[in-house]
């Protein structure tokens, strides 16, 4: 917020210069200032006492499930899972809420320390330490965790279990890892499907880990199995990391001897005033880059916890890499971006590689908002192949401060355990899902108030990115800068594959405007006309008339090429894909099944004859095209991830960097468009390659030309409404190049959208159920674009089964509303939830998408 | 906070009823006991350093034959042999509580707390219980069966 203010400042200094003539090229705003976006948190527990030490997994092969556990203070393991990406949270016993508690089918009791893997078959292990700390349990789901079976038992003096599974190009494995009577041990088995696991290889005692413990384990994609701990156990640092390889995995060969990959003043059971109590080690974690196309496939990442000077507290998170298995290492960057002043601990880090997209996910408990240094939240950031070992800025995950006194007072005689000593994260599909235990009760629904833990966790992805009017574009890293391109370009780019196309069209003008205070560019200007975007295995467009004809009546919208009308029930592209209208007419607002949300606001420019359009997009995890993450460079990455570099200190040098290196890389092909075209034209109709001159004129051919701006005055009263002010700096500038008031219009409508705009999503809480079942139907409203400390949606929400209302109930403190179903006969129905928000609320209404439930047993009829 | 005897077993059991016996989640460290001072107190050597720990949940005999009794049973379990702490917390006088586990081929793994009580040569602390009632259950057993503290009662 802070770097949005200095470049907002800048703009306004921009346009004084222009105002007075004075050129004030010497500022050079830049406001680089990488942003992670998060939601409100979500309390995945809501269960009395405490729950901490909590692992978090997504299923692979549905992104939109996950599965949680954590130490529960009473009998059992808490486990919860969501079929949302986690918006909501279901429990696989919805009495208890936890599993391995000495219910039936439920496992063996346990003591503690879950660990979870899921693999591409669909298999979801959970491993945990016994009630008779004597056996380390391995349970397998094949239904995504409503039940389990035992998979293994592996009996000892067993400690910190992990369990890992992955694909690797020796076939799909399962490792377990864990101490044992003072050294590392491990065990692994071949996966060929769903619940086909093969027994598990003879125990492997893992070379010099005596004394070595609290650490990971990870497999690489050529199935080589690295484990990683530290040494000593006890005491508070100095200490060392070590890393061992079991070069072919399942093969024959046993773990090397392994390295030192790193030293740390972490120690552990090392104490820290944010962990006074129970202490803190180094954590260390690691990760691989699993993806085939990364430039760094097969690069492994080592995250751990260090100390600056022994015992001064000032803890920082540290990432070193290996590329060759864990042979040797590099140095360590700092990946909290902290001041080293004052002292602030950052402890518990976890790491992960997101498969699809190399991307490096780093989470942690961070103390730097603590004034005492002794509470914390939740931090995390994201790094790429490309442009690691840089990370984003460090985005504040948790929504509150929360202390480690969620286990006090104790019982006499009883310690008080703090968070534990690891917390747990997922990442996959774009999305960082970190899990902690906090006792801030930021979301209000905590039994026990703000004296004992529950689960916290979050969905961490790439910003908030808009192309609004006169192509102002948001990078989702927060810089802002004008791109006055002519013709097709890849704004949003994926690693699922997932894209957002925009066409600019160039305006003939016969002046020209700016500069613009990030580029310091006065050029002639575009305006976007038609989007278009890849929907999970869906093309979509929404463009005008493809005959060319203006059609003032709208634009049209497309779905995989065939013209096609929007209801408001919207249309379900499947797998969580969706477009649906929205509550500003004209406009449509579509669902990516990676969670990335995108709204676009249609205005008419009568003048003109033509459709604009605002582009807005949240909750995003894209970080490549016109509107990607901003990198070691002054504009967003070139498309083979590379920077574009330092931006050039003369003009001429900006404008070729600006339209010809960069705007020609994104622009898009013949074979590469989404957009659909008339017959005998293409991508190239639209292709205007020396757009936008350097200097005026600023000629379109067939397109009268403006001869003036419009007055700024004027143009000001106009945009008086908008509130956000860089917005209503935006509006002044395009109704000024328009000579079009109503453009002012179309921008509160955005702002409109932006500030209320909503999402509901309905999921029961057990399918299929049969006929005797009651079935927990729950919908879930929340803002489009997160907003935190904004409160959740207030309202109502209606149910539909196959599109009739059959019950009404109001959100919620966390915005949910339940409904209880007892089906009248088998068969498949179809759920709807429809929100209406409160009166005098800038809140939207919205509906879920359709929710198929199955009912099985004997018809009553018969 | 150690000698508040009356009323213990009622809380506890009020305590499992009520499913909040406390999640015991420490870390371990495995070496060898070096040297026993009380049936609650001992120095654990984990091989780069040492702590001495007191075992969670439970207070031992101090005085009297018992407290002998209680100091040899951990002697006879786990001095000198492999064993394992369970460390859970750092107590305001610095005092590190563990549960401390025996790792030994002939006793196997043994809770050493769960053994003085079983014995009756300690007490469970008021209030205080494992996960499953585990010192009480091994309280009731010693009770019923009048053993050390419980003899005559």
């Amino acid at each position: 917020m802070r770097n949005e203010m200095s470049s907002y400042r800048s703009a306004r200094l921009w346009a004084a210069a222009v105002c007075t003539g004075v050129f004030l090229l010497f500022l050079a705003p830049f406001a680089a200032d990488a942003q992670i976006t998060s939601s409100p948190d979500v309390n995945t527990s809501q269960l009395a006492n405490y729950q901490n030490e909590c692992a978090i997994i997504k299923n692979p092969t549905n992104h939109q499930e996950l599965f949680a556990a954590c130490n529960h203070a009473g009998a059992g393991l808490f486990a919860a899972r969501s079929t949302n990406l986690g918006v909501t949270w279901t429990y696989p016993d919805p009495v208890d809420r936890t599993l391995a508690d000495g219910n039936p089918g439920q496992g063996p009791t346990s003591c503690c320390d879950p660990t979870l893997a899921w693999d591409s078959f669909g298999n979801l292990y959970f491993g945990y330490i016994d009630a008779a700390v004597a056996n380390i349990v391995i349970l397998i789901s094949t239904d995504s965790g409503l039940t389990f079976t035992t998979l293994a038992t592996f009996a000892g003096s067993v400690d910190q279990p992990t369990v890992v599974a992955a694909d690797t190009t020796a076939g799909t494995a399962v490792w377990v890892v864990w101490n044992q009577s003072g050294s590392m041990r491990a065990r692994g088995a071949a996966v060929t499907g769903l619940g086909v696991v093969a027994p598990f290889g003879p125990l492997q005692t893992i070379p010099n880990t005596t004394n070595c413990s609290f650490g990971d384990v990870t497999i690489a994609p050529n199935g080589s199995v690295v484990q990683a701990c530290q040494t000593p156990t006890g005491g508070q640092g100095p200490g060392t990391i070590r890393v061992n390889t079991d070069p072919d995995g399942l093969g024959p060969l046993p773990f090397n001897a392994g390295v030192a990959a790193s030293t740390t003043n972490v120690g552990g059971f090392d104490f820290i005033p944010a962990q006074n109590v129970r202490s803190i080690d180094a954590e260390a974690g690691l990760a691989y880059d699993r993806l085939p196309a990364s430039p760094h496939f097969g690069r492994l990442y080592l995250v751990y916890t260090d100390e600056t000077v022994n015992e001064n507290n000032d803890t920082d998170i540290m990432v070193r890499h290996s590329d060759n298995d864990g042979a040797t290492w590099s140095a360590a960057t700092r990946v909290n971006d902290d001041p080293a002043a004052p002292v602030r601990s950052q402890f518990l880090p976890r790491v992960a590689s997101n498969p699809l997209s190399g991307n490096i996910g780093v989470c942690w408990h961070d103390a730097r908002n603590s004034p005492g240094n002794n509470t914390m939240q939740e931090f995390c950031t994201i790094s790429t192949p490309v442009m690691y070992p840089a990370f984003l800025a460090n985005g504040q995950v948790g929504d509150a401060l929360t202390s480690g006194n969620g286990s006090v007072p104790p019982a006499p005689g009883e310690a008080n355990i703090e968070f534990g000593d690891y917390s747990g994260m997922s990442y996959f599909q774009g999305r960082v899902h970190p899990i902690w235990a906090d006792v801030s009760n930021s979301t209000g629904d905590n039994p026990n108030g703000t004296s004992r833990f529950d689960a916290y966790t979050d969905a961490v992805l790439g910003g908030a990115a808009a192309m609004e009017g006169d192509p102002h574009i948001a990078t989702v890293d927060g810089v802002y800068y004008d791109f006055q391109g002519g013709g097709e370009y890849t704004v949003l780019l994926d690693s699922d594959g997932s894209e957002i196309q925009a066409r600019h069209a160039p305006i003939a003008t016969d002046f020209t405007i700016g500069p613009n205070g990030h580029t310091g560019l006065t050029t002639c200007v575009s305006l976007t006309t038609a989007v278009a975007a890849r929907v999970g295995a869906h093309r979509v467009t929404y463009q005008p008339n493809l005959s060319g004809i203006p059609d003032p009546s709208g634009l049209q919208l497309r779905v995989d090429g065939i013209l096609t009308t929007l209801t408001p029930a919207g249309i379900d592209l499947g797998d969580g894909g969706r477009i649906s209208p929205t509550a500003v007419a004209g406009g449509i607002e579509v669902e990516f099944p990676n969670g990335t949300h995108m709204i676009v606001t249609p205005g008419w420019w009568a003048w003109q004859s033509k459709w604009y359009l605002n582009l807005n997009v949240s909750q995003t995890s894209a970080l490549e095209g016109i509107m990607g993450d901003v990198v070691d460079g002054w504009l967003p990455r070139l498309p083979d991830g590379t920077s574009i570099g330092p931006r050039p200190a003369a003009l001429p040098d900006r404008y070729v960097d600006l339209y010809k290196t960069f705007g020609d890389a994104w622009r898009v092909t013949t074979v590469s468009s989404l957009f659909d075209y008339a017959y005998g034209t293409s991508t190239k109709t639209f292709t205007y390659p020396e757009w936008p001159p350097e200097t005026a004129p600023c000629v379109v051919p067939k397109q009268t030309s403006l001869p003036k701006l419009f007055d700024e005055k004027k143009a000001e009263e106009a945009c008086h409404g908008i509130k956000d002010e860089r917005r209503k700096v935006d509006c002044v500038f395009d109704v000024r190049v328009t000579n079009d008031t109503d453009v002012a219009k179309t921008f509160e409508n955005t702002e409109k959208l932006l500030a209320g705009a909503t999402v509901t999503t309905v999921a029961a809480d057990k399918a299929p159920t049969r006929l005797e079942d009651a079935v927990t139907f729950t919908a879930a409203v929340a803002r489009k674009v997160p907003a935190r400390g904004a409160g959740a949606p207030t309202g109502t929400v209606q149910f539909f089964v196959d599109e009739t209302e059959v019950a009404r109930a109001g959100l919620d403190a966390r915005g949910q509303a339940t409904w209880v179903a007892k089906f009248p006969e088998p068969g498949t129905y179809r759920i709807t939830a429809v929100y209406t928000p409160t009166e005098r609320t800038e809140l939207l209404p919205s509906r879920s998408g359709e929710v198929t439930h199955t009912v099985g047993g004997t018809p009553k009829s018969r | 906070m150690r000698k508040k005897w009356v009323g213990a077993g009622i809380l506890s059991l009020l305590m499992f009823a009520a499913g909040g016996l406390p999640a015991r989640a420490g870390d371990s460290l495995y070496g060898k006991v070096t040297a026993v001072k009380s049936g609650d107190v001992m120095t654990f050597d984990y091989g780069d350093g040492q702590y001495e720990i007191r075992l969670e949940g439970i207070e031992a005999v101090k005085d009297g034959p018992l407290a002998e009794q209680a100091a040899q049973k951990v002697r006879e379990m786990v001095l000198g042999k492999n064993a394992r702490m369970r460390f859970e917390g750092r107590e305001k006088d610095g005092a590190m509580q563990a549960r401390l586990y025996t790792d030994d081929e002939v006793l196997g793994i043994k809770d050493v707390a769960i053994e003085l009580v079983r014995s009756g040569l300690a007490r469970r602390v008021e209030g205080f219980d494992l996960k499953y009632g585990e010192l009480s259950a091994a309280e009731n057993e010693a009770r019923a069966a009048r053993r050390g503290l419980w003899a005559g009662r």
